[in-house]
């Protein structure tokens, strides 16, 4: 008798703390389990020679997730006066910069930066932004909304915002199988951006189908310029480009001096970049080398945008460098022709793809 | 009945003879420190070379694996290929003392000698990042698309050619392809315990890179290697390594 009472209590007890959470029964739109959830997986094949993209175990690609990072990246909800989305200063036609010296956020107001492509962002692993400090494009992310010269924002408004609208509560719900619209959080929405950023992809240039495809280069003024860009031969002069924009991403990703500016110390620089994140004297006024990849699509040129043109960042380089003591160390003499000049100007010129431009999967879904 | 214990006793002495139990010791660390001229290497600091003042601001090695061997026995360390990034270490004084530590799991043993690649051999150098998970040989930033090669080591930094205190200059020398490549082999003399002070100190001596032996280059002539058919200053700096290169 004693064991048929405890198996009773159990059941009992069981059917009282079941895994069914109470949903509140005032709140008319905060249950979404009633919205099919069935996540499909996106393969990205990466590109010929492209290196293996590395996504993060906790944020795989599905179809829904990268959907719904569309729709956040173009929606100006995420600001505080809904006019700026991320797509507001990664535009589609401008390499996904907005080619502007500064960026303008919320008022107009200005940043202290210029915004860096998104072209192939998804493979680049050692920092994001000029200084490097977002480790992921899922940290990258969530910091525009709160910034005051960009979004103006703050994440638990947005929050609130995404929440309270049907379209992203379904949204949310189909990419990530949330069961209430308060799991609709800042960390889902980052992740969804991220997923979607991944899918931006650009590798049908010239230089792609042409040269890394292992074809004969025909043009005598490219070949030299291409073999100057990379020093691939002692009887031309090096370029230095290859330093830091170097393989297929035409990045390696690190962070250079590129001798924009001298002052009397280190402490000196009125952007640390690097030096500003690691707080180590000798990385101050060193930026993340961009790609190279579209570079006439994506002017101006260097974090503040003070060169118009690819032209004036060759004079530069060959004519006008800034030493300091932690200029790197292959600008010192950088010696070109014009028309060593204009052949890696020419070369530089396969690097353009506009392919991508057109591609349906990265346009403004709400046009 | 009787039996049982007897059975149980034998049974039990034969599971503890069949399974030998495996001494492991204190994890063996390899310490690599460098140094220019025998004294810590503080980047960014001025240093004589062979009369003239330099300023090294990039040391790093890619090196291919430890292997501790003696005595029929050989263990490796658990990273195929690492980077020595003393670039990152040696900021300060202290860093540069510090150096850079790997350590890694080893049975009880002698152990007489070292060997390790600085770069790596021709089965890994004839591919590229894309065909490898995990830094440094997925990572661009590691390899030389003009030589297809990876870059086995990198000593940057700038001089002062004229004594003036301007440092003018920047030199560059970066080294690679597989034809450098060799082992290095390095006498130790470690008695792996496990109450040992199981240590390892591995120096890398900047000035014997750049001139082991009064070999030096000449800065203002040649202040880049940076292509593989730049043979001379390739391989009289790889050459360099097997003085460079020692344990303390």
């Amino acid at each position: 008798m004693k064991l048929k009472s405890l198996f009773s209590v159990l059941i009992l007890a069981l059917a009282l703390f079941s895994c069914k959470k109470d949903i509140d029964p005032v709140c008319t739109d905060c249950d979404l389990s009633n919205i099919p959830y069935n996540p499909q997986p996106y393969t990205l094949v990466d590109p010929p020679s492209f290196p293996k993209m590395v996504i993060p175990a906790d944020n795989p690609f599905t179809v829904d997730g990268i959907k719904l990072g569309r729709f956040l990246f173009y929606d100006p909800i995420m600001s505080k006066d809904s006019t700026i989305a991320c797509a507001s200063c990664h535009k589609i036609a401008g390499g996904f910069t907005d080619n502007e010296a500064f960026s303008k956020g919320v008022n107009g107001t200005l940043g202290t930066r210029s915004s860096m492509s998104l072209l192939n962002v998804g493979y680049y692993q050692k920092g994001l932004f000029w200084d490097g400090r977002a480790k992921s494009l899922e940290d990258q992310a969530l910091q525009p909304i709160e910034n005051p010269i960009e979004m103006n924002e703050n994440w638990a408004n947005v929050e609130k915002k995404l929440q309270a609208s049907p379209l992203y509560r379904e949204l949310f719900r189909k990419a990530f199988g949330i069961q209430e619209k308060k799991e609709i959080t800042k960390f889902l929405a980052a992740k969804a951006i991220s997923q979607f950023e991944r899918t931006l992809l650009s590798y049908n240039s010239p230089y792609d189908l042409q040269i890394l495809a292992g074809n004969p280069v025909l043009d005598d003024d490219i070949l030299d310029g291409y073999t100057m860009f990379f020093n691939g031969s002692p009887s031309l002069p090096d370029a230095q480009c290859g330093h830091c924009h170097d393989g297929v991403l035409l990045t390696n990703n690190g962070y250079f001096n590129n001798g924009l500016d001298s002052f009397p110390n280190l402490e000196d620089f009125p952007d640390a970049g690097l030096g500003g994140i690691s707080k180590i004297p000798t990385d101050n006024g060193k930026f993340r080398a961009p790609t190279l990849r579209n570079i006439r699509q994506t002017a101006p040129y260097m974090h503040d945008g003070r060169f118009k043109t690819v032209e004036e960042v060759m004079d530069h380089y060959t004519d006008h460098i800034k030493k300091m003591t932690n200029l790197d160390a292959n600008l010192y003499k950088v010696k070109l022709t014009e028309k060593q000049k204009q052949q890696v100007l020419k070369f530089i010129t396969t690097l353009e793809d506009t392919t991508y431009i057109h591609n349906p999967a990265y346009q403004n879904p709400f046009k | 009945m009787k039996n049982i214990p007897i059975i149980f006793g034998l049974l039990l002495i034969l599971a503890t003879a069949c399974t030998k139990e495996k001494v492991m010791v204190n994890p063996i660390t390899i310490k690599s420190t460098a140094t220019y001229g025998g004294a810590p290497l503080v980047l960014y600091t001025p240093v004589d070379y062979f009369g003239m003042n330099i300023k090294v601001i990039t040391a790093d090695f890619m090196i291919s694996g430890f292997t501790l061997s003696g005595s029929n026995k050989v263990i490796n360390t658990p990273d195929t290929v690492f980077m020595l990034k003393f670039t990152d270490s040696n900021l300060t004084n202290a860093g540069a003392k510090e150096g850079i530590v790997k350590t890694f799991n080893a049975d009880e043993w002698v152990y007489n000698n070292l060997f390790f690649g600085v770069g790596v051999d021709s089965s890994i150098n004839k591919k590229r990042p894309e065909d490898f998970n995990t830094s440094p040989l997925n990572d661009g930033y590691y390899y030389w698309e003009a030589w297809k090669s990876y870059i086995f080591l990198k000593v940057e930094g700038t001089f002062d050619a004229d004594g003036d205190g301007n440092y003018e200059g920047g030199f560059a020398y970066h080294i690679g392809t597989s034809d450098l490549f060799k082992i290095l082999s390095l006498p130790v003399n470690l008695n792996a315990g496990v109450n040992a002070n199981n240590q390892i100190h591995l120096n890398f001596d900047i000035k014997d890179v750049l001139g082991a032996g009064g070999d030096f280059i000449d800065m203002k002539l040649t202040p880049s290697s940076h292509n593989p058919k730049d043979v001379a200053i390739s391989q009289k700096i790889y050459n360099h390594l097997s003085t460079a290169i020692t344990i303390k």
